[in-house]
């Protein structure tokens, strides 16, 4: 009996073990993604949206990033460019296409780049609501999402997370 | 009381005194013999200088003749200077002359007089004159550039066996009648008549020289060479630079580079984030890097 208990408490030291090493593997995975998560907003208004990138240990040196969204209902009316890579970034491309619906952006830190980046705002995008939208919730993603790290090589270890909109009358 | 008239004599000597010896200290005239000239006259240019300080003066003269405006294809390679010695109140005149040939080009002309002090010290422009003349009769000069040109529209003096050659020239001057000698690397010799083409069939060097003549115009004459070789040498491939990082693709990482040297400066031989080698990482390096943005290279 005592065996047994002593076999169980093992298992259950082992499993807690494992579980908490694979958060911390969960956590360690930065985050490039637009924020608020979620809005809700009326035909004509006005939206602001953050492309934030949240660094795990490594720092960003380089970035290329496309949001997407859809250009029945949105249309991007200006980019400001963030603090994220510095106070003056330098800008490769910062493109709104009304017609494909697309925001282009191609960045870089000016000057070395410190590890690990903080997080921070690399871009925020204002847009303006079509009076014509349809109501109902639509998605603006990012796509084409890529990160050079201090070594000016490609980071891999992120995920990419995009925003709902829900359009009211 | 005493002290106030003092100081008012002293700004009247000032005020009457000083100007005299700086503002007024010379008077200098320019007249010239005729107005039009023709060739092998001369030309006389003539000042005549006051020298109003209360002192003796050794000031000099300097005289020069140009094309008006100025051309550096037909100015003229003479200047004149001359020492006048002056006592106070003493007028001196002093002449320039000019012989012309008969190669001075057709124009208009100028002769400039300047005074100095100090010339040869520390030379202070004292006063200055112009005066203009025409030169008519002569011939005006031929301002010619030959030019050899591919099939691909590029100028070039190396061709391959083979390839088109065209042959050409730039003036400014129409109707110029330009005709020359085309000596092949056999030591054979061809005449033409500008533009021409002809077809590079022997390896080597050619020459050519041309004469190009109009009335009104002296004959210019104009030598030139170019190369036929039997084959294009091949050039390895060479990774462009603003694959800056060399990994086939020209994307954010490349501008990371550029951006991590941005604002350097650099010299020979240039880093590869000075796409233009220009030896300073800047705005250009940026545009040339996105105007390439996403290429992909084969190796």
């Amino acid at each position: 009996m005592k065996k047994r208990i002593i076999i169980i408490s093992l298992a259950v030291v082992f499993i807690g073990l494992g579980l908490t090493f694979a958060l911390h593997k969960g956590a360690s995975r930065g985050t490039v993604y637009l924020e608020p998560p979620s809005l809700s907003i009326q035909r004509g208004q006005e939206l602001s949206i953050n492309i934030t990138v949240e660094p795990a240990g490594w720092g960003v040196s380089g970035c290329e990033v496309n949001l997407t969204f859809n250009s029945s209902v949105l249309q991007g009316v200006s980019i400001e460019v963030g603090g994220f890579l510095g106070s003056s970034p330098l800008i490769g491309l910062e493109d709104i296409d009304n017609q494909a619906g697309v925001v282009r952006l191609i960045m870089a830190r000016i000057g070395s780049t410190t590890t690990p980046s903080p997080p921070g705002v690399l871009a925020t995008v204002n847009f303006r609501v079509s009076d014509s939208a349809e109501s109902g919730t639509y998605e603006l993603k990012l796509t084409n999402v890529g990160l050079a790290n201090e070594d000016f090589e490609d980071v891999t270890d992120f995920t990419v997370r995009g925003t709902n909109l829900t359009v009211s009358p | 009381m005493k002290r106030v008239i003092f100081v008012l004599l002293g700004v009247w000597l000032a005020i009457t005194c000083l100007p005299a010896d700086i503002a007024q200290a010379q008077v200098m005239d320019i007249s010239i013999n005729k107005d039009t000239f023709y060739p092998w006259e001369m030309v006389v240019v003539t000042t005549t200088v006051e020298n109003n300080r209360s002192h003796e003066v050794e000031w000099y003269v300097e005289c020069a003749f140009d094309p008006e405006p100025y051309d550096a294809l037909v100015s003229v390679p003479r200047r004149h200077v001359v020492l006048l010695e002056l006592e106070p109140e003493q007028t001196k005149e002093q002449g320039f002359s000019w012989l012309i040939d008969d190669v001075q080009p057709s124009g208009r002309y100028k002769a400039t007089l300047k005074l100095f002090e100090n010339y040869y010290t520390a030379p202070q422009m004292l006063n200055e004159k112009t005066i203009l003349f025409d030169i008519t009769g002569t011939l005006k000069i031929i301002d010619i550039t030959m030019i050899s040109r591919g099939d691909d529209g590029y100028n070039k003096t190396v061709f391959i066996k083979k390839e088109k050659i065209f042959l050409d020239y730039e003036s400014e001057i129409s109707d110029l009648n330009v005709s020359g000698t085309l000596t092949l690397p056999d030591e054979s010799t061809k005449q033409l008549s500008l533009p021409s083409s002809m077809t590079a069939e022997q390896i080597g060097t050619h020459e050519l020289t041309i004469t190009a003549a109009k009335e009104g115009y002296k004959t210019a004459a104009r030598t030139m060479e170019f190369s036929v070789i039997e084959e294009a040498p091949e050039i390895p491939f060479a990774i462009p630079r603003w694959d800056i990082n060399e990994d086939g693709i020209v994307d954010y990482k490349d501008l990371a580079i550029l951006g991590a040297h941005y604002g350097e400066n650099t010299q020979a031989p240039y880093p590869r984030y000075d796409i233009d080698r220009d030896g300073e990482v800047g705005t250009h390096d940026v545009d040339v890097l996105m105007e390439h943005y996403g290429e992909e290279a084969s190796h």
